[in-house]
């Protein structure tokens, strides 16, 4: 019963290296006579075990050779070396649309994809309601696939895989396209899913996604495995060296070791927290400011504090000469400012911290530092803030 | 999966078309009139010991036959880049792919066989059913030709797209090397032993002869069967060889 439903063992896979008429004609002639052409290794070396009832979360960066491992995982594409035992019925929900036919309807585009996972016309029928209902597309329904629009596709995709109900699912970043009511609705799916024991084999860029439906993941870097574990730990690394790269790429936003002749911000804490992967922050929690600047003649320099909205759009603005906040003292060139918002009462999305060093005078604005965070919630209400406000 | 790969194909086909599947009915008989018209009318063609409506039945009996021959490999050479997306999401073999284009060239051109031989029945009145069984085995001899080289061929066009014209020029040449428009007794002594090296000789007069001929041999034509049979062998050799190489060129 506890047998694995899918074991990788040494999994790789080499493509063709270059496709040119005449390159194409040169391959064909050596895989006739069994000698090696050109190849170059998309995935070397990849082993893991899909036990009944876990989750694995697939993460990497661009052309890391995600998509090729789930098609080798299905068993679209043939290893090069190694092999995958699979076991149990597989849902598959690869790339937008897989298998369905643009000029059908979706109406039969769904008796197709359901033959495509076996099912017989009287199971189609049986389930059809489920289906329509799940994907909520009402009258596209009879529309060619090609009128469709990605979401529409993936609604329809993401229905049918729900009727199927496989003994292990297997999903490719589709729960990017949605658009959120739907991406809600397949996530509360695959949680119910996953609690009735259903496996999960997850393909995703979101690691809010990967932490929120997995507990292990795999990070596959150029082709290999980097890190193959707990989700937290391996999304964690993941994230920590993508800051690490970002830093190296733009030269680091700031820089700690800074002793030159401006007042400058050397170091920024989001509760403590160095890293400049956007906090997040529940409706109306707290979010605690950490902030030390550079003084090149020893006096206590001003911060100014803006809070923005991911579009840019100013929530809201303040110096510490304003607010009357003093900093501490670090040493003779470093001062600490803390400031702690205790209720950020901003309605669910992505803002960002704009911070500037000034001089004791706050005249001169000397650098601008930005430090992001996401505040997570149900709210149904839009805006920015949720003014407090009575009905009568 | 191959089932529901047949059933696609034949629905893709007819879907669009007003008249749906009534064309698997229409055109062959509408094929037929132009052949009688041109051939028998115009060309005035004879076989030796028939009148111009049996001419109309030896065409009729060969060409729907090599029909399904040749559609099974010109549509099967293009399935796999035609399903090149289908190929690279679903996990269908490509075997199976070629494959159904295969069957539905044969259940069309089938149907349309299976139309016309009772209309030039009716027609001309002498179609010999004694020996019918034995045309069954020149038809399987027939599909496993046309799957053995419509598998390579589709192979073929994966790697190199001017597989389509040379095989469209090599089966409209083998066409016409093959005794269909024809009777082989009127080739010279040369060519007519030559046509023992053309499988599709004996395929085509397996599933003619039996109908058209009373005192027909009853002698299947052993060799194209075995020949068939060991071309089926190296496209199954082949696909196994390109296994994992076909839709990474795709």
């Amino acid at each position: 019963m506890n047998e694995p439903l899918l074991v990788a063992k040494q999994l790789g896979k080499r493509y063709p290296r270059s496709a040119d008429a005449r390159a194409r004609l040169a391959a064909f002639a050596r895989i006739l006579v069994g000698a090696p052409y050109p190849q170059w290794e998309v995935l070397k070396d990849i082993s893991f075990t899909v036990a009944p009832g876990q989750s694995l979360g697939i993460i990497g960066e661009n052309g890391a050779g995600k998509s090729t491992l789930l098609k080798l995982v299905c068993g679209v594409l043939e290893p090069s070396s190694g092999s995958v035992e699979r076991r149990g019925r597989i849902g598959a929900l690869l790339e937008l649309g897989a298998g369905f036919d643009p000029e059908r309807t979706g109406r039969e585009n769904i008796a197709i994809s359901a033959s495509l996972q076996g099912w017989s016309a009287a199971q189609v029928t049986e389930r059809f309601d489920d289906i329509a209902a799940f994907a909520d597309i009402g009258r596209y329904l009879d529309e060619p696939v090609k009128h469709y629009s990605s979401g529409m596709v993936v609604r329809l995709g993401f229905a049918i895989i729900a009727a199927v109900k496989p003994d292990l699912l297997i999903t490719d970043e589709v729960l990017a396209v949605g658009d959120e009511s739907f991406q809600k609705k397949c996530i509360r799916w695959i949680e119910d899913y996953l609690e009735g024991g259903g496996t999960l084999l997850l393909v995703s860029h979101s690691m809010y996604h990967v932490q929120k439906l997995c507990k292990q993941a795999l990070w596959l870097r150029d082709g290999r495995v980097q890190a193959y574990g707990d989700v937290f730990d391996v999304t964690q690394d993941y994230l920590n060296f993508h800051e690490r790269k970002s830093r190296s790429e733009s030269g680091g936003d700031v820089d700690p070791h800074y002793a030159g002749d401006h007042y400058r911000i050397v170091a920024v804490r989001l509760d403590g927290d160095d890293s400049t992967v956007p906090k997040s922050v529940p409706q109306g929690g707290g979010l605690g400011l950490e902030v030390d600047v550079y003084s090149p003649d020893g006096r206590a320099p001003s911060l100014g504090l803006g809070v923005l909205r991911e579009d840019g759009a100013a929530v809201f603005g303040s110096t510490s000469e304003i607010d009357g906040g003093k900093p501490v003292a670090l040493d003779a060139h470093h001062f600490r400012f803390t400031v702690r918002f205790d209720e950020l009462d901003l309605l669910p999305g992505g803002y960002f911290f704009r911070l500037h060093a000034l001089d004791p005078e706050c005249v001169r604005l000397f650098d601008a530092v930005e430090r992001g965070f996401t505040i997570r919630g149900q709210a149904r209400d839009w805006g920015l803030v949720r003014l407090p406000h009575r009905w009568s | 999966m191959l089932g529901f790969l047949i059933r696609q194909d034949l629905r893709q086909r007819f879907s669009g078309n007003v008249l749906g599947t009534a064309w698997a009915v229409l055109a062959p008989l509408l094929q037929l009139a132009v052949f009688a018209l041109v051939f028998a009318q115009i060309f005035k063609a004879r076989v030796p010991g028939l009148d111009e409506r049996g001419y109309v039945m030896f065409l009729a009996l060969g060409m729907w036959p090599w029909s399904a021959f040749a559609e099974g490999i010109s549509r099967g050479m293009t399935a796999l880049t035609d399903h090149a997306g289908l190929l690279n999401k679903v996990a269908v073999s490509a075997w199976d792919v070629v494959a159904a284009r295969v069957f539905a060239a044969f259940i069309v051109q089938g149907i349309g066989f299976l139309v016309v031989v009772p209309v030039l029945w009716f027609w001309q009145g002498t179609l010999s059913l004694a020996h019918w069984p034995l045309t069954l085995l020149s038809w399987a001899g027939l599909l496993a030709l046309s799957l053995a080289i419509a598998q390579i061929v589709a192979i073929c066009h994966v790697f190199a797209r001017d597989t389509q014209p040379i095989i469209a020029y090599l089966l409209t040449a083998w066409m016409f090397l093959t005794p269909i428009l024809y009777d082989p007794r009127i080739l010279p002594e040369w060519l007519g032993s030559a046509m023992g090296f053309n499988p599709m000789a004996g395929l085509i007069a397996g599933v003619r002869d039996p109908l058209l001929w009373k005192n027909a041999a009853a002698a299947l034509p052993w060799t194209s069967l075995l020949v068939a049979l060991a071309a089926l062998g190296l496209s199954a050799w082949m696909a196994r060889r390109f296994r994992g190489h076909v839709r990474e060129f795709l």
